[in-house]
């Protein structure tokens, strides 16, 4: 049987290039909180990739963090995911992971 | 930079792993859908081809008629401080179309093995359901002057959306002046439905003391503002947690 290969899309540039990219989906089953961590279709041709990541270099986690320092809180709402300086760093994150 | 959505899902022990994975998978189909019509990032999406008069409203999927819908009726009740006609470029919907997306990414999670699930668009929320027997979601508001620390906290399921000065590159428009200003530090308004919540929160950051007034005469709306000197004003029914306007009800049941 043959296969025909992913057809790969590049990124045409840097993340500017969509509006939503999700970065993580958390599953919390009976009160125990799993956080799986994927990178959404920023660069998959169709093909999601996933990796793991340190989250202590992602600034979107730091809001989590918040929220896991409160056991009783079930998100954080604020216009500080894009702050530059959040951005800037959420952009080395990404470079290291292989997304320009 | 994109707007990162992150969604949390909470389920019933047991719930088989490859439902879950499909109804996460919808969510996603739904966001990725958004921003092929919507994203003015991409030169070829239908709504970049509007904004450069390429084509017509008749020549794009319908969802961009409701969503322009939407944002007219959005423009009246904020009494033109939310208005993406005004900026400059041609009409910009992003104001509205993120909550938007956040919704219909919701609707996939719908499910009955689902007890509650949240999607945070960029700090955006839409959410139903229920984690604690009685007991309303509850999310924090990030203090606009240390983004690492909640200013405080509310109880709500559905819409909550924030705006602020430290939001990049939206540069915030006052389509009266028609300058780049805010009002306020950071503006929140609770609702029923993200789309709406997002317009408004835009609207209240650089319209301030007179859209707070306005979201307040409107029905299941609240907002709350905290200023540039740090004072903080809120519409009577705003549910800070603990306070008597917060209510275990989810409009959803």
């Amino acid at each position: 049987m043959t296969t025909t290969p992913p057809t790969t899309r590049s990124s045409t540039g840097p993340p500017e290039n969509y509006n939503f990219g999700i970065i993580s989906v958390a599953v919390t089953v009976s009160g125990s909180r799993l956080t799986s961590v994927t990178i959404g279709t920023l660069d998959d041709g169709g093909n999601p990739r996933s990796q793991s990541i340190d989250q202590q270099s992602i600034p979107i986690l730091e809001q989590q963090a918040m929220q896991a320092q409160s056991a009783n809180i079930q998100g954080v709402s604020g216009a500080s995911y894009t702050s530059s300086g959040f951005q800037a760093s959420l952009q080395g994150a990404l470079s290291q992971l292989g997304f320009k | 930079m994109g707007t990162i959505v992150t969604i949390d899902v909470h389920v019933d022990a047991g719930m088989p792993v490859d439902r879950l994975t499909a109804y996460v998978g919808r969510a996603r189909s739904a966001l990725r859908r958004a921003d092929d019509v919507f994203s003015t990032w991409r030169q070829d999406s239908p709504m970049s081809r509007l904004r450069r008069g390429e084509v017509g409203l008749a020549d794009v999927p319908q969802e961009v008629t409701l969503v322009l819908d939407a944002c007219r009726d959005a423009r009246k009740l904020t009494d033109g401080w939310f208005d993406p006609w005004a900026l400059p470029g041609g009409v910009d919907p992003t104001g509205y179309v993120k909550g938007w997306a956040a919704e219909r990414a919701l609707d996939a999670l719908r499910q009955p093995e689902v007890a509650a699930a949240v999607v945070n668009a960029a700090g955006d929320i839409a959410s139903f359901g229920c984690v604690s027997p009685g007991r309303p979601l509850r999310f924090a508001i990030v203090d606009p002057f240390d983004p690492t620390r909640p200013a405080c906290v509310v109880e709500h399921v559905g819409a909550v959306a924030t705006s602020g000065t430290y939001e990049r590159g939206e540069h915030l428009f006052n389509p009266y002046s028609r300058q780049a200003v805010s009002a306020v530090a950071s503006a929140t308004v609770v609702g029923p439905e993200l789309g709406m919540a997002d317009a408004f929160a835009t609207a209240l950051a650089v319209g301030g003391r007179d859209v707070l007034d306005r979201i307040g005469s409107l029905d299941g709306f609240e907002a709350m503002t905290i200023g540039h000197d740090r004072e903080c004003l809120w519409t009577p029914g705003f549910p800070w947690a603990g306070s008597l306007a917060s209510t275990g009800a989810d409009p959803a049941t």
